[in-house]
């Protein structure tokens, strides 16, 4: 075999194992969410990703929050050391809700574009009753451990927490009393003024 | 007594307009209709927003009184918004708020910072069956009677709220990754140009791509009735009603009994029916708010039929307004869920011994092919086949001599 053939040869299969080794890369990284999208594209498109739900019921009028989302970082070798240490809910109409993660997690980068952040927290019952009125409008994270002094995310819609607190409801095993507790009627009145007849 | 003085005035004041009774009578238009309260379930889901909008410019179908109480969106925090059955959330609310005291409050005209009532509005409601009356009885006092059970009691108690819940189905993947894409770039460009016309023109890009590929809405429409019993009746009477011939002290004690009373008016609640919306036909639809409006109204018309359906005590009671040899005209089509298959009972109202209103049947129609009005939201626009019509004509089955404007049709064969 001619040396020229050779080189090409292994270019070839080194160029074959590189491929295999990171589609498994990507494939164990990636989870779930993102081994559906067909295309990077369709994945920008989603972006910002995030999915929150309640994870534990920590005392009987605490719950934890466990969320986590996407983003394209702007200096992507640097977020993998990334670390955060105050959330905050900003709602709709203004009121922010700032919590202090119990477990943060620096992004984990998943492929080429993209990294996943975790966070959880603990919200009291209070709390997730407020969520499940008003739409939250963004979520800001703010790191204290990074050369990035703040990061906002461009969420596009609002988190819809009733949904996330019905998924938790029936997926999580609770106590009759705790679901009871948190399914409780919210009664709304409507202000006397509005009724016009 | 204060009743007997009531219907004596209510009935007085009929008196004095037979004119516009049978102006009425003559047009077709005004005939016994039940009352409708539509209101929307708030949401944040997609296109919740613009839902809400088209849904406040959207009027109550023409075979119902408007019995509107001015708040039109409910927010219903108690529940999930993907629980299924919300009936039970719903009925807590409509309790909360009164809204069953309201709706009293409306058909007696009563005015909120006085508290006097009056029987204005009964009175036009009640006014085409007035006339049956007269034809019927001439005891003044016992008509008076008659008249405000009638009126009372059947127009009161046919009083409905519906409340919808309206939500986006979201059927294209595609179109929606490309919406987002969209207005993702809106928002950068934003962004960089600092302007909000330039996402504005991404956004409305998005609802675009999004609408042709369909849009889509589910709809669950929640129906209750007003409870209003004699019991009611009588309690309202004597307790609540004020006018400017009482007292001082027994006006304010009959105020601030009513504006206290949280238990006594109630709604109850009848039943509810979920449909996904039909394709849109783009036809005649120039805007996109226009293709959720359309959207909307239909899927809601439609729900209101089916409920007619399932419910005997919500149909609707239309009068024949025309009568031609061998066939009869009234004003209802499509809207009202009319085609080849339906059959209607031709109805003629009849007191009985007792005084209660019965409906005793004096023959049978049915729709004539290619006669069908299509009344539906925006069919003239679409040039949908049968807009024009103004009427829907139908063919007597039976009792073809008997037939004569003013009989109520009501729908009896369903498929």
């Amino acid at each position: 075999m001619k040396p020229i053939r050779k080189l090409l040869l292994t270019v070839s299969l080194c160029s074959v194992l590189l491929a295999i080794s990171g589609c498994a890369l990507f494939t164990k990284n990636t989870g779930e969410t993102f081994s559906k999208m067909a295309t990077i594209s369709e994945a920008k498109a989603m972006l910002p990703y995030y999915q929150m739900k309640v994870s534990h019921v920590i005392a009987s009028d605490v719950y934890r929050l466990n969320f986590y989302f996407y983003c394209i970082s702007p200096e992507r070798t640097q977020m993998a050391v990334y670390r955060s240490d105050q959330v905050f809910l900003r709602f709709k109409n203004g009121k922010e809700m700032m919590y202090n993660p119990c477990v943060s997690r620096s992004g984990v980068k998943v492929n080429d574009d993209y990294y996943r952040f975790d966070v959880i927290i603990d919200i009291s019952k209070e709390d997730l009753k407020y969520c499940l009125e008003m739409p939250i409008y963004s979520v800001e994270w703010v790191p204290s451990m990074s050369v990035y002094t703040e990061m906002e995310l461009p969420m596009d819609k609002y988190i819809n927490m009733a949904e996330i607190i019905s998924d938790f409801v029936f997926q999580i095993p609770l106590t009759p009393e705790q679901e009871q507790a948190l399914m409780a009627p919210q009664k709304t009145l409507i202000d006397e003024s509005k009724w016009d007849y | 007594m204060k009743r007997i003085i009531i219907i004596s005035v209510a009935l007085l004041a009929m008196l004095g307009t037979p004119h516009a009774i049978n102006a009425q009578e003559q047009n077709g238009e005004k005939y016994q209709k039940s009352a409708l309260y539509m209101t929307l379930l708030k949401s944040t889901k997609q296109f919740s927003k613009e839902i809400r909008t088209v849904f406040y410019e959207l009027p109550v179908p023409d075979k119902f009184y408007d019995h509107d109480l001015g708040v039109k969106v409910i927010p219903l925090y108690s529940v999930p918004q993907n629980t299924k059955d919300k009936s039970q959330a719903i009925a807590e609310f409509l309790d909360y708020n009164d809204v069953a005291r309201r709706v009293v409050a409306k058909w007696f005209m009563r005015d909120k910072s006085t508290g006097f009532c009056n029987t204005d509005l009964v009175t036009e409601r009640g006014l085409y069956n007035a006339n049956e009356l007269d034809r019927q009885y001439s005891s003044l006092t016992k008509r008076g009677e008659y008249l405000i059970m009638d009126s009372g009691e059947e127009l009161i108690g046919s009083t409905f709220v519906i409340v919808n819940d309206i939500q986006y189905v979201d059927k294209e993947r595609n179109a929606k990754v490309a919406s987002k894409t969209l207005k993702i770039l809106g928002a950068i460009a934003g962004a960089v140009t600092g302007s909000d016309s330039v996402q504005d023109v991404f956004e409305l890009g998005a609802g675009i791509s999004d609408l042709i590929s369909g849009f889509t809405v589910d709809v669950t429409s929640y129906l209750f009735q007003m409870d209003w019993s004699q019991e009611i009746a009588d309690g309202f009477y004597n307790s609540y009603w004020s006018d400017n011939t009482m007292s001082a002290d027994e006006i304010k004690i009959r105020k601030e009994s009513f504006d206290g009373c949280h238990d006594f008016f109630k709604l109850k609640y009848v039943g509810q029916y979920s449909a996904r919306s039909a394709k849109t036909v783009l036809r005649g639809v120039n805007k996109n708010e226009d293709v959720i409006k359309k959207v909307c109204a239909r899927a809601l018309d439609k729900n209101i039929v089916e409920l007619q359906k399932s419910y005997d005590q919500f149909k609707v009671k239309v009068p024949i307004s025309k009568v031609d040899k061998g066939t009869v005209s009234a004003y209802i089509g499509m809207k009202e869920g009319v085609d080849d298959d339906s059959r209607y009972e031709v109805l003629e109202r009849v007191k009985n011994k007792d005084g209660v209103v019965t409906y005793k049947r004096v023959g049978t129609v049915q729709p004539v092919k290619g006669q069908i009005w299509d009344n539906r939201f925006m069919a003239l626009e679409e040039e949908a086949e049968g807009a024009g019509l103004g009427a829907t004509t139908f063919k007597v089955l039976t009792g073809a001599g008997k037939m004569y404007p003013g009989l109520l049709l009501r729908e009896m064969k369903f498929k």
